[in-house]
């Protein structure tokens, strides 16, 4: 399974979004590998109730390419807001 | 009578099917009228809709609409309570930050209403929910936009100043767009997760802060809404959105009284439903679901590895001393081990975990 570090809640709980299996693991985040920071993704499995995860760097590394570039194309498109006053 | 006319309305409007009810009867302002306030002829009704742990504010008035994010991820409820009371067409979708608790359905609130412009921190996340939102704007020739403090927009009459962030840092979770919005004379604030150190640029840009409603950032958690911004907004009412029994025990309690000492009326989605303020630009009213007090979430969680003194002397039997003993000598690997501070007995230990609050993640 693959999921991704969304954000660090109060106390440092750690929110791990599942989206395929729809669903979110909450965990203390010294529980996850060292490394990992919100927008990681991970390798996750599964045994007998219990998570392991393993930093996925090249998912991550794809996911920020694509953000980053899509981002890039909507910033050029934009003309700014029409509802700014001037 | 303030406290049973809301009970009379959420109780009509129980009867009419969660409508708000719009009877000249039960009309009841909050504040009475000034014949020198400008009264608007279209009424604004701002809905803080119910959508579990997550966010989601939609503004109404005169043909138009801003939503501010669009709820949890997990969930349908800001889509479906969208279209449940009629609402097409979207001037602006606001996404404060990409949590998935924010932007959750903004891509599909895009998709299926017709949304001119989309606002986004621009602090680029990696996560599908967020992609998505950036694939539909893409594909729907939505406006897309990136709103600076300082930054002032007229949607018809209501007039919107951002007040943070003025630029980007990268650090994508702190930096929620944060705006005043004003109609009339009534004025809302929104900070979307924004944390203490931020509310603090924002007293310090010099911007009027000042707001008859609040929403409290980061659902009513500590890490939002300081004493000094409450001093500034300065608001009658302090309205935050957290899921009843959410695992992270907001909204907490420190932030609900820090408000009512404020003098506001605090109430919150996981006690009140979704919550409504109708203004005429002069006076306003409060309309919930359901007649409720807000209360400290559950799973509350004070980590004493990371915990403040303030917060360490929440946890029964600590005080200032063994509050300051607790940070000297921790991390602790349970919480047995702080027998280890001198004057902590094992009957202090079976109080602390009775009352549930002190735990330990290092």
């Amino acid at each position: 399974m693959k999921g991704y570090l969304d954000r660090i809640e109060d106390g440092g709980r750690a929110v791990i979004i599942l989206e395929e299996q729809g669903f979110e693991i909450i965990l203390p985040v010294s529980n996850l590998p060292e490394g990992s920071r919100v927008n990681s993704w991970f390798h996750i499995s599964e045994e007998n109730g219990d998570f392991s995860f393993v930093l996925d760097e090249e998912e991550q590394k794809r996911k920020e390419q694509l953000a980053n570039e899509m981002t890039r194309k909507l910033r050029m498109k934009s003309t700014g807001s029409k509802y700014k006053r001037h | 009578m303030k406290k049973l006319l809301l009970m009379l309305i959420a109780v009509l409007w129980v009867i009419s099917g969660c409508q708000p009810v719009s009877d000249p009867a039960t009309e009841q302002p909050a504040k009475q009228k000034d014949p020198d306030e400008e009264t608007l002829e279209a009424l604004l009704k701002v809905h803080y809709i119910d959508v579990g742990q997550g966010d989601a504010t939609l503004l109404e008035f005169d043909g138009h609409a801003i939503l501010i994010d669009a709820g949890n991820w997990k969930s349908t409820e800001a889509v479906d309570y969208l279209k449940e009371i009629g609402i097409k067409d979207i001037d602006i979708a606001v996404g404060t930050h990409p949590d998935a608790d924010h932007i959750g359905q903004l891509a599909q609130v895009i998709g299926e209403f017709h949304v001119d412009e989309v606002w986004l921190p621009g602090n680029p996340s990696t996560s599908n929910t967020y992609l998505d939102v950036l694939q539909t704007i893409e594909a729907s020739g939505t406006g897309y936009y990136e709103p600076r403090a300082g930054g002032v927009f007229d949607v018809g009459k209501m007039r919107i100043d951002v007040l943070y962030p003025k630029e980007l840092t990268g650090d994508a979770n702190e930096e929620s767009i944060s705006m005043k919005l004003t109609y009339g004379d009534i004025r809302f604030v929104f900070t979307g997760d924004a944390g203490v150190k931020e509310e603090q640029l924002m007293i310090d840009s010099g911007a009027n802060l000042q707001a008859e409603i609040l929403h409290l950032g980061h659902h009513g958690s500590n890490t939002s809404t300081s004493n000094a911004f409450l001093e500034a907004v300065a608001p009658e009412i302090a309205i935050y959105s957290a899921g009843a029994d959410n695992s992270y025990g907001h909204p907490h309690a420190e932030v609900i009284a820090a408000a009512e000492n404020a003098g506001a009326e605090v109430y919150g989605t996981d006690v009140n439903g979704t919550i409504i303020v109708e203004t005429d630009g002069s006076s306003f009213r409060v309309v919930t679901e359901r007649e409720d007090v807000p209360t400290e979430g559950e799973n509350r969680c004070i980590n004493i590895n990371i915990a403040s003194t303030a917060e360490l002397e929440q946890i029964t039997g600590i005080g200032e001393a063994y509050a300051a003993e607790i940070i000297r000598l921790r991390p602790f690997e349970t919480i047995d081990e702080l027998t280890e501070i001198k004057g902590i007995g094992p009957g202090t230990i079976d109080a602390i975990k009775e009352q549930g609050l002190a735990c330990i993640e290092e």
